[in-house]
Order: structure tokens, then C-alpha cells, then sequence
């Protein structure tokens, strides 16, 4: 009977002592677990072969920065680090001005929103002799000694927005507004405005159309949305469709319709998707948006920097596929969205 | 073996209090040895602060002493030029020192734009420091147009590089508040770790001091207590009974030799069975005995009993004789006897009858006192059973052992609760006491 008694306490002390062993070492365990993710930083420190650059007019732009993750993802998984140029520091660089400090700190590689002033093709031309390969995207710059350009066709995104607007047709004529930037430095949105213009003009019912245009002014910082806001806002009739060429228009005319109670007076083609953009397709704020594959553009860019490192030499122009999104097919692109693929 | 158990009890103790003192230990080195890597890494990012900042200082010097030579040409300011350009190298090498020294600054305490942003700092630096130099050495040589143009330059990076340096104070500012962050967020974790595990082992204290505590006091030492205890008051009783029985027996001896002179042989009998009596009883009172013996100090009683009342109780015995060996404690068998003649047959005007039977039984050894007398009630039977019924230890004519203590003992000599049963059916209808004996089937 003693025994016994001596058995169940040994038993119990050793039970008791191995719970709470068991226990200081679980709770240790998780602890240090839980302090070494908590003080690694959000972008935790890498390791990095090549070190890249990648500027764009507008580092806030979602377009732009869709492009930049797709390509950044893709240098990591090939041990180099593309950095976002401009986007850490404290004074708004022009892009030009983030060319010459990508081409001073000689990084080895430069991805760049292009456009076609000459400023833009000497500084290309620099990094070129410098022996840093520059790939342009989105925005070409022809003349340059850039070595590739990832972009999509204009043309090709003009004659979308033609195919979609021929769809629109009706017995009377209807008037067609373009939203262009008051921007002369770019020739992109002249060469889509043709794309659109040739698509109808071609189709037999092109006397159904009549094309406009109008240059939104951006001379001040918001001067996007007033210039917008004004046209929808005035009392003469809205036309019957209009085309964003820009993210930013699309973003701002739907709003507009809906604080000026004008939907559905006119149908708004938009330009590239958000979040906002595919709700607004989905509640028939938007009749469609006209976007590209910008997963792809990054992806391109990323394979043409490094092919031309590997091999000397790349294909002269990569395009990214284009997509129409309407309400027909917009619930996808929310899934999508709401999972997080891009 | 009582030895033995102690040094295990105090084994015990001790492991428990030193395990758990241990674990307590532990979790406090665990904690600063924690606390002291956080605090290590927090200083080593501030170390980089702090050299970002040197670094500032002294790129603010180069530009200023440049400019100062442009202006003046003065060769002070072209010494202090040499001066704060070997400094900023120096400086710039102490920052990226601080990682690895290599292209890769993965070790700095950066996320990946700070890494990104310190090798641009560097590059642009030696651009800016290439440039200086040359606007320098075209002073020094009067090429107006150009040091005018990489002036420019120079000051345009220098710029960017202060622009730099700014931002990645500020990444690594922002770096240092997550940590702290962090470092809070441990702190009020292992605070609340470390206050759970002491609560746990200082429950697990309790409860360890309590089952050994416990477990000292088991059931079998505290019967071996009691058991003392019952000796101890049984012996009291006979302390107060003794003075009788030792000048008792003297007196009767010398009683014995007398009715030997004179021839009186019955009253020697007589004399001779009271001496055995109270010689068993000093003797016996509290040790063990045998029931041969015990059956003996019956045998006296009763003689002594029927000379004082005239041979009326009729005594029969019943003895199996391998059973009479058996080792019991002292001074059972008498009492019972005495309580039947007291409480059974004294009163009753028919045959006063005695019976004692030992005899074999289920491997018990049973001895059995019957009489014909008074009988007892039922609940009678229970009071004495319980131990309820208070007794005179010295009654008249008793010799001052009562049936409660013979139960109480036997009890705890057998450590079995029915060892004794008592059997009336009722008043007038006799009583039977029977004492059931454990037997191993040897004899001592």
C-alpha cells in the first residue's frame, strides 16, 4: 500500500514537472518564433546578384506599379533586385532626373516609361555608352539606343476601342469624345486616337459616328479632375460615347456621372482596371474598359534586361496582349481581383 | 526501511524545488539573453544612423571646401578639399563597413530598397567625388568653360546623394519603429510567459509538499499510532489496577504456603489459581501471547469464579488443539468471559452456563464465548460494536478491561473491522461473542 502511494506521487511529480517543461519550451519556442518575424523589417533584408532600375512618370500610377511588381518578382527569382527609382525619397524626381542618378549610381540595368522628348533619348543614349542596357516600356522612345521596347501595339488598343464602339451603333449619328492628354510630348495617345479612327472609318456604318476630341488640361495638380468634372457638369448634353485614355480620366469621368446624376447618358470606355473600374463595369457606369496584360509587360521587361545581358542582344519590341473587359465577362476579372491575381 | 523512505521524501522535495527552480532559471536567461539581441540589433541599426549622419557632415564638407576653392583658389582650401574627400571616402567605406563591405549590403540592418539605396549612394558618390576632382583639377589648370560645366554636375549629384542619404535615414528611422514595435510586443509576451510558468511551478510546489506531506501520514503508520495509543491507555488501566495485583499476589503465596501447612488443599487450589491470575495479568497485559495461554488465564477466572459462587457457573470448553498455538494479543479471551458472567448469567435463577469453543473455520481461527444469560438487545449489540457505550474502566467486581478495548485492539492488531462479532437473539436468550482469527495455517 505504500508502495502504491509512492508510485502514484513519483508519477504525479513526474508528470507535473514534464507539463510544465514541455510547456516553458513550447511557449520559449513560439516566442522566439514570434520575435524573429515581428523585428524583421515588412521588406526584409536581400541578397542580390544584379541590382536594376525601374522609372516611370508616376510612381502612384497603379498601371505603372502593376508592371513594377510583376517585373520585380520575376528578378527575384533570378537573384537580382529591381529597385523602384524615386519611390523612397523625400523630393518627387522627375523622370529624367531619376535616369541621370540610375546611370550616375551605374546600376545594371534601366527600365524606363519612355516618352519622346529629346532630353529623354541623350540620357538613354548616356546609359547606353555607359554600357547600362535600357528597355522602355509602355511609352517607346524610338529614336534612342534603347534596347528593347515592351509595350502594346497603340494601334492594335485603337482599334479595340473602334470594334467596341461599332457595337454601339444606332440609326441617328453619334458623337464620340476621346479624352487626350494636352501632352504633345506623347505620341501614344495621337497613334491609339488613329487606331480608333481608322476602325470605324473603314467599317460601312461609319456615318453613324462622328469623332471628337478633347485635351483634358493638367497644367495644375488636380487639374485632371476639374477639367473633367466642368464637362460633365455643364448643361450642354453629354456626348453619346466617350473614350478614356488614361486610368486616372476613367476613374475621374465615372465619378463624375455619378455625383452629377448623369449615368447612363452616355457610355464611358475606360482605360486599363482597378478595383473602382471593374464595380463601375459591373454597375453599368462603364460600358467597357480596354486594358493590357501588364503581369506580362513586367515579365517581358524583366526577360528582355536579362537576355540582353546573357546574349548581347533582344528582341527590338515585345507586346503585352490586350483585353476588353465589359459586364459580360467583368465578374471574372472581380474574382480575380478579390484573390489577388492581377 | 523508515530511514530509507525519508531520504526519498527529502529526494523528492528537493527534485521538485530544483526542477522547478530551474525552469524559472531558464525562462529569465531565455528572456535576457532575448532581450539582449533585440537591444543589439536596435544599436546596430542606430549605429548606421548615426554614420548616415557623419556621412552627411562630411559631403556637406567636400562641396563647401570645392566651392571655397572655386572662389578663392586659396591653397588652404584646396588642402581642406583633399581632406574632407579622403574623410567622406572614409566615412562612406565605415557605412557600408557596417554590412558586409561587399557589393551586397544584406548584412546592414536594411530591408531590400535600403540595400538598394546604400549602393546607390556609393556609386553616386564615387561619380560625385570623380567629378569634384576633375572641377578642381580644371581650376587648378584654368579650363573656365569646363570646371563651370562639371560644377554643375557635381552639385546635381551632390543633390540627388543628400537626397539619398535623407531617404535612407528615414527608411532606416521607420526600420527602427517597427523594431521598437516589436521589441514591446516581445516584452509584454515573455512578461506574460514568464508570470504563467511561475504560477504553474508554484502550483506544482504546492502540490508536491502536499501529496508527500500526505503521503507520510499513510494509512498503515497512522494504525500503528493508534494501536500504540489503545496499549498505552490499556496499560493506564492496569497501572490503576497493578498496586492490587502485585500485593495481591504476594499476600496470596504466602495464602498458598499457609493452606499447605495446614493441609487445606482446596484452599491452596484456590489461593494457587488466583496467584497464576494475577501473575498472567502483570505479565500479559500488553504483549503478545497465545491462546494456549489465554485459555489458561480463562480456566483460572472461572475456578476463582465457582469458589465464590458456589461452582453455579457451569463452564464446557470446546478446544481444537491446533489452534491453540496461534499467536493473539494478550487479554482478550478473559474479558470476554468476564463479561458474560457480569452482564449474561450473574442474574438469571436457571443453570448458569459458559461455553468456550475454539475451532477452525473459512481458514479463521474462531474462539467463542457462549452463555446462557441475559442476552442483549440489537442495538445494544451496535453501541458496543461502534464504540459508543462509555465504559467504567474500574467496575465493580471487574477487572478493568472492557469489551470496547478488547474490540479496539483486536481490530488494530488484525486490521480487519469485523474481527469480532457479537450474536444475541435477543433478551433472555444468551449471547455469543465470536473473535475470528486470521490463520496463515502455521503456528508460530
Amino acid at each position: 500500500m505504500k508502495q502504491t502511494g509512492n508510485r502514484t506521487l513519483n508519477l504525479i511529480v513526474i508528470f507535473s514537472l514534464f507539463v510544465t517543461v514541455l510547456a516553458t519550451v513550447i511557449s520559449l519556442a513560439f516566442f522566439r518564433n514570434r520575435l524573429r518575424t515581428l523585428t524583421a523589417p515588412v521588406n526584409g533584408p536581400v541578397s542580390y546578384d544584379r541590382h536594376y532600375a525601374f522609372i516611370c512618370d508616376n510612381p502612384q500610377d497603379n498601371f505603372n506599379n502593376a508592371v513594377f511588381r510583376a517585373a520585380s518578382e520575376e528578378f527575384e527569382a533570378g537573384g537580382d533586385y529591381l529597385e523602384f527609382m524615386g519611390k523612397n525619397l523625400n523630393i518627387p524626381y522627375s523622370r529624367y532626373e531619376l535616369m541621370k542618378i540610375a546611370i550616375n549610381a551605374r546600376v545594371d540595368g534601366i527600365i524606363v516609361e519612355s516618352d519622346d522628348s529629346e532630353e529623354m533619348t541623350q540620357l538613354i543614349n548616356k546609359a547606353a555608352e555607359g554600357g547600362i542596357p535600357v528597355i522602355t516600356m509602355g511609352t517607346d522612345n524610338a529614336s534612342s539606343h534603347r534596347n528593347s521596347f515592351v509595350g502594346f501595339g497603340y494601334y492594335d488598343l485603337g482599334q479595340n476601342y473602334g470594334k467596341e464602339i461599332l457595337k454601339e451603333i444606332k440609326d441617328e449619328t453619334q458623337t464620340v469624345l476621346v479624352l487626350m492628354r494636352q501632352d504633345t510630348e506623347n505620341s501614344a495617345q495621337n497613334i491609339i486616337f488613329q487606331g480608333i479612327r481608322d476602325t470605324i472609318n473603314k467599317s460601312e456604318s461609319s456615318r453613324y459616328f462622328r469623332l471628337r476630341t478633347l485635351a483634358v488640361s493638367e497644367s495644375s495638380t488636380f487639374g485632371a479632375e476639374e477639367s473633367i468634372s466642368d464637362l460633365i457638369m455643364g448643361d450642354e448634353p453629354l456626348p453619346d460615347i466617350m473614350i478614356c485614355l488614361s486610368e486616372l480620366y476613367t476613374n475621374c469621368v465615372a465619378q463624375a456621372l455619378v455625383d452629377y446624376n448623369r449615368v447612363g447618358e452616355t457610355s464611358v470606355y475606360g482605360f486599363y482596371t482597378n478595383r473602382t473600374i471593374l464595380e463601375d463595369i459591373r454597375k453599368n457606369i462603364l460600358t467597357a474598359t480596354v486594358t493590357v496584360d501588364t503581369a506580362q509587360m513586367g515579365r517581358y521587361c524583366a526577360d528582355a534586361v536579362r537576355e540582353y545581358k546573357e546574349y548581347g542582344f533582344v528582341n527590338e519590341y515585345l507586346p503585352a496582349d490586350i483585353k476588353v473587359i465589359t459586364a459580360s465577362n467583368v465578374e471574372h476579372y472581380i474574382d480575380r481581383e478579390v484573390q489577388g491575381v492581377e | 526501511m523508515n530511514k530509507g523512505k525519508q531520504i526519498s521524501v527529502q529526494n523528492k522535495l528537493l527534485l521538485s524545488y530544483t526542477v522547478t527552480s530551474l525552469l524559472v532559471i531558464i525562462v529569465n536567461i531565455v528572456m535576457f539573453v532575448s532581450i539582449n539581441n533585440i537591444t543589439d540589433s536596435l544599436n546596430r541599426a542606430y549605429e548606421t544612423n548615426v554614420l548616415i549622419n557623419v556621412l552627411t557632415d562630411s559631403l556637406e564638407m567636400v562641396q563647401s571646401s570645392m566651392t571655397e576653392y572655386l572662389n578663392t583658389k586659396s591653397s588652404d582650401s584646396i588642402e581642406g578639399y583633399y581632406d574632407h574627400e579622403q574623410k567622406y571616402r572614409d566615412d562612406l567605406q565605415a557605412v557600408i563597413d557596417s554590412g558586409t563591405g561587399e557589393r551586397l549590403y544584406s548584412s546592414i540592418e536594411l530591408g531590400g530598397s535600403g540595400s538598394a539605396m546604400l549602393e546607390d549612394i556609393k556609386n553616386l558618390s564615387e561619380t560625385y567625388l570623380n567629378i569634384a576632382t576633375d572641377t578642381v583639377q580644371s581650376k587648378r589648370g584654368r579650363v573656365v568653360e569646363k570646371y563651370n560645366v562639371s560644377y554643375e554636375e557635381a552639385e546635381e549629384i551632390y543633390g540627388y546623394i543628400n537626397s539619398y542619404i535623407y531617404s535612407l535615414n528615414n527608411e532606416q528611422f521607420r526600420y527602427n519603429s517597427e523594431n521598437y514595435a516589436a521589441l514591446r510586443d516581445s516584452l509584454r509576451y515573455l512578461e506574460m510567459v514568464t508570470i504563467i510558468i511561475l504560477i504553474i511551478v508554484a502550483v506544482i510546489n504546492i502540490v508536491c509538499t502536499t501529496v508527500i506531506t500526505k503521503n507520510i501520514m499513510d494509512p498503515v503508520q497512522e494504525r500503528e499510532l493508534m494501536m500504540e495509543s489503545h496499549l498505552k491507555d490499556a496499560e493506564l488501566k492496569y497501572l490503576q489496577a497493578q498496586i492490587n495485583p502485585h500485593f495481591l499476589f504476594n499476600t496470596l503465596n504466602a495464602g498458598a504456603q499457609l493452606a499447605m501447612l495446614e493441609e487445606a488443599d482446596r484452599t491452596y487450589d484456590f489461593i494457587q489459581n488466583m496467584a497464576a491470575f494475577f501473575r498472567y495479568k502483570i505479565k500479559r497485559s500488553d504483549q503478545e501471547t497465545t491462546l494456549r495461554e489465554e485459555i489458561g488465564l480463562v480456566d483460572n477466572y472461572i475456578y476463582i469464579l465457582n469458589v465464590r459462587f458456589s461452582g453455579e457457573i457451569h463452564f464446557e470448553k470446546d478446544i481444537d488443539e491446533d489452534c491453540v498455538n496461534v499467536a493473539v494479543p494478550g487479554m482478550i479471551l478473559q474479558p470476554i468471559v468476564e463479561n458474560a458472567v457480569n452482564y449474561g448469567v450473574r442474574n438469571i435463577d436457571r443453570e448458569k452456563l459458559i461455553r468456550l469453543s475454539i475451532y477452525k473455520k473459512d481458514g479463521c481461527i474462531e474462539a467463542e464465548v457462549t452463555d446462557n444469560g441475559a442476552g442483549m438487545s440489537q442495538s445494544r449489540i451496535d453501541e458496543v460494536m461502534s464504540g459508543s457505550v462509555s465504559e467504567n474502566p474500574v467496575m465493580k467486581d471487574s477487572n478493568g478491561v472492557g469489551l470496547i478495548n478488547v474490540i479496539s485492539r483486536l481490530r488494530l492488531f488484525y486490521d480487519i473491522r469485523d474481527v469480532l462479532e457479537i450474536i444475541s437473539e435477543g433478551e433472555d436468550r444468551g449471547t455469543t461473542v465470536r473473535i475470528h482469527i486470521p490463520f496463515s495455517g502455521e503456528d508460530d
